[in-house]
């Protein structure tokens, strides 16, 4: 089930949240982890048998390595956390990279080798994170315990977060939800958070798809310079406002039950430097890397060398964890290649150039970027960027036509990916609170009716991120 | 070592060894084919011949299923003429086997739409959608066949991997 099928709001979620409301205080994580159960395997029963087998496997590595070390024996706890760490390593591994490597080797050897069929779970990259960071924790004793098994089963399947993330830190979880007796509910910021994702995604997202999705289907190789440009930037926002819109509706849901979850999207397009772009974008894989990569290489720590070497690692990892293609490769590599170049040699520099020149800088990087995020192969993606500077094919009819068409709506997608309508909110709700609850609940309305319109009419639209 | 932790060991890679047996039942049962799209297409598409079916390009394939042409190694959509039509054949070569499970969840969701606008308004296509189309998923290829010859295509289709 994905949150803009419009059984998801219309019937799953208000559901979870009268029986959650409903049954005592002794009952409702059990309650939500049979709500999540339900979630995962409305679309495929096997992604939920999957996900059960690797919270039973995690938790109890997990409670073995804890006891092995509170009774000092080091090395047998050492062996328990290699062994599920390398487990869970596999599992990922296979079901995302399995037929990567086999096709690659097949094509090496020029033969036909096996591949997987098994269809890759749901949020399989977001979950296995959960776990492995959680046997990190209790490994290093970041975690005082490793709780009771209906704590950590919701820690890993919490339905709000499971698809795409924010990938969430026990101890995070633990404070809000897991020890407290009655968790502080905040339904109507919820509801507003939700409903804001839920219009980013079907209102923006899907329309600005309706864009990218000729231009991508066009060989670059015919397109002008204009085309590619507005393809590209189809593709840009279309990403921001169906990820950043998908991770509203988790922070939302997560709010109706009483759960914080990291904020994942700090206007990623307004940042002055492709560091700064990963404090706001996606700021919880940033995160999980900075904490269970980066720092355990020892970081900053160490000098230049192992600096760039540790940089370098994390990039390749963010780059594969996106998918297996070269693609994605090349795009991590790409972005660890910006940002060494940010913290080594441009350190002194990039201070001095005028903020909207580093923003401009920056916002084309990350467009370069994506270029390679959204083509099928190495080769296509350097030709699409060949025609995006390719001024001998500045524009044709076929140009003029997306112009037409997708100028508006690209000019209401970068005012959207800015605080300005934020801050006119704001402005107006103290210049003018008598009547701006009532325009807010009319905006929302007309927001909710556009969207299970544009639901009703998408056959199916699913989020980006769900298939990483 | 004790009993209690014997048995938690047990349950830990029984655990694992379970998702292994899964994943290798898989890929036994599921082998993907090395055959040609355009061959398979050949194959299959002439099974279905029909003045109601047009080839769609890619802002019909997003349309009606949702999915970018662009994302599979080959792809090949005969969509009804008009609204009055309802047969329809797509034919899907997947790049990533791992996608075939969205392939038959669209296929399925475009075929529950097109019983909802003909059911009750077009007792034909209703009955061909009810009675005469397929979905099949065979490894890497992906057969989704709306026709009175279905069984037909069906059959080029397997015959072909």
């Amino acid at each position: 089930m994905q949150f803009n099928d419009l059984l998801f709001p219309l019937v799953f979620l208000p559901l979870s949240v009268l029986l959650f409301r409903l049954v005592p205080a002794a009952f409702k994580k059990p309650a939500l982890v049979l709500c999540s159960c339900l979630f995962i395997a409305w679309g495929s029963p096997q992604d939920l048998l999957l996900t059960l087998l690797s919270v039973v496997f995690n938790y109890i590595s997990a409670r073995e390595l804890y006891a092995l070390r509170r009774q000092g024996e080091e090395k047998k706890a050492k062996a328990v956390f290699l062994s599920a760490v390398i487990a869970d390593l596999l599992f990922l591994g296979y079901f995302k990279y399995f037929n990567f490597v086999t096709s690659n080797l097949g094509a090496l050897f020029k033969t036909a080798l096996v591949k997987n069929t098994l269809a890759v779970p749901m949020g399989i990259s977001f979950f296995t994170f959960s776990e492995l960071s959680f046997l990190f924790d209790v490994y290093r004793e970041r975690v005082a315990a490793p709780g009771k098994p209906m704590d950590f089963a919701l820690y890993v399947l919490f339905f709000p977060k499971f698809g795409s993330g924010p990938i969430m830190q026990y101890k995070d979880m633990e404070e809000q939800l897991l020890s407290r007796p009655a968790p502080r509910l905040k339904t109507e910021t919820g509801v507003r958070v939700f409903l804001a994702g839920l219009f980013k995604k079907v209102l923006l997202a899907n329309t600005l798809g309706a864009v990218f999705t000729p231009i991508s289907s066009m060989d670059p190789a015919s397109m002008s310079m204009v085309t590619a440009w507005i393809g590209a930037l189809s593709y840009a926002f279309m990403l921001y406002y169906d990820f950043s819109g998908y991770s509203d509706m988790a922070l939302g849901i997560g709010k109706i039950f009483g759960v914080d979850l990291p904020v994942n999207f700090r206007y990623p397009y307004l940042s002055d430097s492709v560091s700064d772009f990963w404090r706001r974008w996606h700021a919880s894989l940033g995160a999980w890397f900075r904490d269970y990569v980066y720092i355990p290489l020892g970081g900053s720590r160490g000098g230049d060398l192992k600096t760039v070497r540790n940089l370098t690692v994390v990039w390749l990892l963010t780059g594969i964890w996106h998918g297996a293609n070269w693609t994605f490769l090349i795009w991590g590599v790409f972005h660890g290649a910006v940002i060494v170049l940010e913290k080594f040699v441009l350190k002194n520099a990039l201070p001095r150039i005028p903020l909207p020149l580093r923003r401009a800088g920056t916002f084309l990087a990350v467009l370069a970027g994506w270029v390679f995020f959204f083509s099928p192969g190495v080769g296509p993606a350097f030709s699409y960027l060949g025609r995006m500077v390719s001024v001998a094919h500045f524009t044709d009819r076929t140009a003029g036509y997306y112009l037409l068409t997708a100028l508006p709506l690209l000019i209401v997608s970068v005012i959207g990916a800015s605080p300005v309508v934020r801050n006119a909110a704001v402005a107006l709700k103290r210049s003018h609170k008598k009547w701006f609850f009532v325009a807010e609940a009319a905006v929302f309305a007309l927001g909710l009716g556009l969207s299970i319109a544009g639901m009703l009419s998408d056959t199916y639209s699913s989020f980006l991120y769900a298939q990483f | 070592m004790d009993v209690k932790r014997l048995a938690a060991e047990a349950v830990r890679w029984l655990c694992a060894a379970l998702v292994l047996a899964l994943m290798i039942g898989s890929m036994l049962k599921n082998r993907t084919s090395s055959a040609e799209f355009g061959d398979v297409r050949d194959a299959v598409a002439p099974t279905v011949q029909s003045e109601n079916m047009q080839e769609a390009d890619a802002q019909l394939a997003k349309r009606l299923y949702g999915l970018n042409p662009a994302d599979y190694e080959g792809f090949y959509l005969l969509a009804p003429v008009s609204n009055m039509d309802a047969e329809e054949l797509l034919l899907v070569k997947l790049k990533d086997v791992s996608g075939g499970e969205a392939l038959k969840a669209a296929a399925e969701a475009r075929l529950e739409t097109q019983k909802n606008a003909f059911d009750g308004y077009g007792t034909d296509q209703f009955a061909l959608l009810s009675n005469h189309a397929s979905i099949e998923l065979r490894g890497n290829f992906f057969l989704f066949v709306v026709s009175e010859h279905a069984d037909a295509a069906v059959g080029a289709f397997s015959a072909a991997l």
